[in-house]
């Protein structure tokens, strides 16, 4: 439906395709004659621009009332996001491999130790305090320490805790669905019926 | 090219390659921006936070996609907007108005100009506070549809072509919303801002304080 | 044959007790645990899609329900995809709250606790993010997970029971 504005014979459409930018060169020059020769078009102009400033105005000071530190917990839970993406490509390094990078500052003395007692040992194995030659049982080789090969551990998050008992329920309610509560060992779950029908996203308005 | 879109473009590049930094770079420079929109379509500040959130880590996936053909916040605005025309379709708001999509007949004789000296120079007068919470009402009240053709086309000034696109419909449908989610909107400020005398002045100060967080 | 008899000097087995000690005390110190009385916690909620379809695998991201998972209540599901994830500070003045992408809104309030328990209020809405689906007061040790089975739920091509996770840990 097509509304004209007074006597302008300009439609209230074709004066907001204008405002807005979407008029052809041609058309765009043939209304902005008619909106400078007529008062009525320019206040409706003026409203439109008044209105959009408003609108634009009030949204952005809502945008500025909202805290910082509000904006920074929502990095936060990006950036951990981002992590468990770039976790789940790279695989975790094992248990074996995480102790060996905790050792990291006392590696270098700790292979010395150990390079030392192995030296010891030689020495005073190869040494003798007894003036009898004996006819010795060579003595095994000791192990050297080695990391034994282990399965894979299973990888944790450092903060999770085995829960040790459970959830105890003190109160429940189910909002007027039916529902009941299972606990095996220390695992709790309340089943609670919705009765809905799998629902997906949809795009359009 | 502008030069804050070349500073995007080399932040992006920069994101690509794995700098963490330069991606919160760009989250500091849009996320108000964002939330904006946001919570121009959806009038709840959660939601609209969750959206924030939802379009970052969204845009950090597809960031290997991007080609640069359009301004990163072009490509993110459509991320955004998509996320809220989801949100929009996902919950059943209800609000204690309802308003018709079309602009009843009746009612265009009840629609009145809105008088110039009741808001004065809206830069001045978007600082009173009755007006903020006038112009919010009213853009709450209003459908989704109308309010989300306002958000796009007032604060983001996207085309038709561009609002039809986001909106899966027609340029001739995104017209009609935008013509009487206007008048929609006139209508509703009118109701709420008629009592109010000529130059009207508030205290920036207390509005524009941020809350202790 | 005579074997000779010598005090073995152990320096690899000290220098490896050593290192293992060192190991236990910065590897696996655990953190102090204050006995003060709780005044935040974080929580942590994932929404879960259980399937039938799958190979078993529990997702990294979701690694801290993998015991939880391999219980008998989950046997019928074989395979488990995070839908969301959202995490509030909780404290007892005030709800805190969230929207979850299904649609739900959660809440929680902290209610109390000690050196090892947090007593918790959650509610749970309904799929449109009005009304009530659940609520309840409960208590539970520092870390633990209680479980909420909703109704069916599909994501893209997968179908399955939609399930939440609530993980709380005492704040600082």
């Amino acid at each position: 439906m097509t509304h004209s504005i007074g006597q302008t014979g300009v439609s209230a459409e074709d004066l907001q395709r204008y405002f807005d930018g979407e008029l052809t060169g041609a058309q765009a020059q043939e209304l902005a004659s008619l909106v400078d020769a007529s008062p009525e078009l320019s206040a409706e102009i003026r409203q439109l621009q008044r209105m959009g400033s408003l609108v634009r105005d009030t949204l952005r000071h809502e945008a500025q009332s909202i805290p910082s530190a509000r904006f920074e917990q929502v990095w936060d839970e990006i950036e951990h996001a981002i992590d468990i993406r770039a976790d789940e490509r790279e695989p975790q390094p094992s248990l074996w491999a995480r102790l060996w990078e905790s050792l990291r500052p006392a590696r270098i003395p700790l292979i010395a130790t150990l390079g030392a007692a192995a030296l010891a040992l030689i020495l005073v194995r190869s040494g003798s305090e007894d003036p009898e030659p004996v006819a010795s049982v060579e003595p095994p080789v000791p192990n050297p320490v080695a990391v034994p090969e282990s399965p894979r551990a299973p990888v944790l998050p450092p903060t999770t805790a085995e829960p040790a008992v459970g959830a105890e329920i003190h109160d429940l309610q189910f909002g007027g669905k039916t529902g009941r509560i299972a606990r095996t060992g220390t695992v709790t779950v309340l089943y609670v019926e919705e009765d809905l029908e799998p629902k997906q996203s949809e795009r359009s308005l | 090219m502008r030069p804050q879109e070349a500073d995007d473009h080399a932040l992006v590049a920069a994101c690509k390659a794995g700098d963490r930094d330069a991606f919160q770079v760009l989250y500091q420079r849009y996320h108000r921006r964002v939330f904006a929109v946001a919570h121009g379509f959806l009038r709840n500040s959660e939601d609209a936070l969750d959206v924030v959130q939802e379009a970052f880590i969204k845009v950090h996936r597809a960031l290997p996609g991007f080609e640069g053909q359009s301004s990163f916040y072009t490509w993110l605005y459509r991320i955004v907007a998509n996320l809220c025309i989801d949100h929009l379709r996902r919950s059943s708001r209800k609000r204690g108005v309802t308003f018709d999509d079309r602009f009843r007949q009746d009612t265009s004789e009840a629609v009145a100009e809105l008088q110039a000296s009741s808001l004065g120079d809206p830069s001045r007068a978007v600082k009173n506070k009755e007006i903020v919470t006038a112009v919010a009402t009213s853009l709450t009240e209003l459908s989704d549809k109308h309010r989300a053709v306002l958000v796009m086309r007032e604060l983001e000034g996207l085309s038709y072509t561009d609002m039809a696109k986001a909106m899966n419909c027609s340029k001739g449908t995104i017209m009609s919303r935008l013509f009487h989610a206007r008048k929609n909107m006139q209508r509703l400020l009118k109701m709420r801002l008629d009592h109010l005398p000529a130059d009207v002045d508030g205290n920036v100060d207390s509005m524009t304080e941020e809350p202790a967080s | 044959m005579k074997v000779r008899s010598t005090p073995r000097i152990h320096v690899s087995a000290l220098a490896l007790a050593f290192a293992s000690a060192a190991f236990a005390t910065t590897y696996v110190a655990a953190p102090t645990t204050s006995h003060a009385a709780v005044g935040s916690a974080q929580c942590q909620v994932h929404a879960v899609l259980a399937s039938k379809e799958g190979n078993g695998e529990i997702p990294k991201s979701l690694a801290f329900l993998q015991e939880t998972l391999r219980d008998d209540q989950f046997a019928a599901y074989k395979g488990f995809h995070l839908v969301d994830r959202k995490t509030l500070t909780v404290s007892s003045g005030e709800e805190s709250k969230a929207s979850l992408s299904p649609g739900h809104r959660v809440g929680i309030l902290l209610l109390g606790g000690d050196a090892k328990r947090l007593k918790l209020r959650l509610n749970l809405s309904e799929r449109d993010g009005t009304g009530q689906l659940v609520g309840t007061d409960y208590s539970i040790e520092d870390h633990g997970v209680l479980l909420i089975q909703a109704g069916p739920f599909k994501s893209g091509e997968i179908q399955g029971k939609l399930f939440f996770a609530f993980q709380c840990a005492r704040g600082g």
